[in-house]
């Protein structure tokens, strides 16, 4: 199981968004860090294969990203997504499962899990627009999970939970990660200190550090502070 | 005498059955590949094409035959005018996904937006080509005469496709719902106002109408190209 990314760049005009990011990333949990305005977003929506890069290519186990055997094993939570106003939770995550090909027996089914799992059962039969953003961003993991997906693509996946649901959160996501690979974006220090294995720091479209962060590398969040000193973009 | 390899392994075929593979349902289960066909997954995209799309579009089939029973060549007019609002549920269906910011999580599926517009469009395209059909049909003998006529329908219909396909593009949110409802308004009065200013139905603008035809297929053949190929990458500033 790898994600291998090589060499991949995102220009907009004369704006360089991501600039020749390569790496390979296998299962865990890998915790992308950085600015607002760093290229994280636009580096995950190429990963999800939503994106096609200017340059570069990304692949999964050989399969090229936007491809459709790609993208039935891509889970993807993006910062903000809708939702349709008649929709139940219920019937958001069910219509999900279609789009992801999954027969309506087995959505069923695991539609209820993941409804059980984010703590929504109450709340399933309502329509979404009654849900607090909490809610909300909860539903928006479910769907992500609803295939279980190899690459699990979460961006900003704890704006909007109230702290005991962001523990709940890690816990879960450290142990899909066990078997998977998890790729969460959040410029929160804290949430990637506790899950993630791996760090990625963006900076400027360009990743500017890589790898575990262990105790004896001091304070990551002073680290990542230091970074981004008078770094206004 | 020689045996080819080809009647050897017939031979074999023939005296040895091949035992049961052991284990091979549990081996086909670790793999858990069960995905909906293409055909099973239009099916159920049918079904999330919302009610009042078909109610409407069968409203306005109806408001149309009634209409044609009473109509001269003076008010024939009225029809055409009435067409941009059949197209109404076709602009607001393929804007949906913008309006409601559905997009980015649709495109990264197995079946990916593209898919998705395709099958419901598909659909709902069909639904109409049978409605402009009948309508062309419905309307008194002898006053629709021929294909030449055929295009008081099509030119309306295609025409409000077109433009909305064009802007829809260019914009999502709200705007999107704007001009799934304001471009049928447009091209409604658009009609309505040429014909107060021209002898639109009259048998001299036979030619207009062919050009006007030809005019509205090309642009509309460009714009749908245009507005599919958006739906394989997504594009937000």
């Amino acid at each position: 199981m790898e994600l291998k990314i090589d060499r991949v760049t995102k220009q907009y005009g004369s704006k360089i968004a991501v600039d020749r990011i390569s790496l390979t990333l296998g299962r865990g949990v890998h915790g992308l860090l950085g600015e607002n305005g760093a290229g994280k977003t636009t580096f995950m929506r190429m990963i999800c294969g939503i994106l096609a890069p200017t340059g570069g290519s990304i692949s999964f186990d050989g399969m090229e990203a936007a491809t459709e055997g790609y993208r039935s094993v891509l889970g993807y939570l993006p910062q903000d997504f809708g939702y349709y106003p008649d929709f139940t939770g219920k019937d958001f995550l069910l219509y999900m499962a279609a789009l992801k090909g999954l027969p309506k027996r087995r959505a069923g089914e695991k539609a209820k899990e993941l409804i059980e799992m984010t703590a929504l059962k109450e709340a399933a039969g309502n329509k979404i627009k009654t849900y607090s953003g909490g809610m909300r961003q909860r539903l928006g993991i479910a769907q992500a999970l609803l295939n279980d997906p190899d690459i699990l693509v979460l961006d900003e996946p704890t704006a909007g939970l109230d702290p005991k649901e962001r523990v709940r959160f890690r816990e879960v996501i450290q142990e899909y990660g066990k078997k998977h690979i998890v790729l969460l974006s959040t410029h929160i220090v804290s949430d990637i200190e506790h899950v993630a294995g791996n760090i990625l720091m963006m900076k400027r479209g360009q990743l500017i550090y890589r790898g575990p962060w262990g105790e004896e590398k001091g304070d990551l969040e002073q680290f990542y502070l230091k970074q981004f000193e008078g770094g206004e973009e | 005498m020689r045996w080819k390899k080809k009647q050897i392994k017939q031979e074999f075929i023939k005296l040895y059955e091949a035992p049961e593979p052991p284990g091979k349902q549990e081996f086909l289960k670790q793999f858990d590949t069960c995905y909906l066909s293409m055909g099973q997954f239009m099916w159920q995209q049918l079904l999330y094409i919302k009610k009042w799309m078909w109610l409407f579009s069968a409203g306005i089939f109806f408001l149309g035959t009634m209409l044609g029973r009473n109509l001269d060549r003076e008010t024939v007019w009225v029809i055409s005018a009435l067409i941009p609002f059949l197209a109404l549920t076709f602009l607001t269906e393929s804007g949906r996904s913008k309006i409601y910011g559905m997009e980015e999580l649709e495109y990264a599926t197995r079946f990916s937006l593209k898919s998705l517009m395709l099958a419901r469009l598909g659909v709902l395209g069909l639904f109409h080509g049978v409605i402009l059909l009948l309508l062309f049909l419905c309307i008194p003998q002898g006053f629709f005469p021929g294909p030449k006529d055929l295009m008081y329908v099509l030119v309306p219909y295609f025409l409000t496709v077109s433009i909305g396909f064009s802007l829809l593009r260019r914009f999502r949110g709200r705007e999107v719902l704007y001009i799934s409802l304001g471009v049928p308004a447009f091209v409604s009065l658009l009609v309505a106002v040429a014909n107060q200013m021209y002898p639109l139905y009259s048998i001299s603008m036979v030619k207009f109408w062919g050009l006007a035809g030809l005019f509205v297929m090309i642009f509309t053949v460009k714009e749908t190209i245009l507005f599919f190929r958006q739906t394989e990458e997504f594009v937000w500033n």
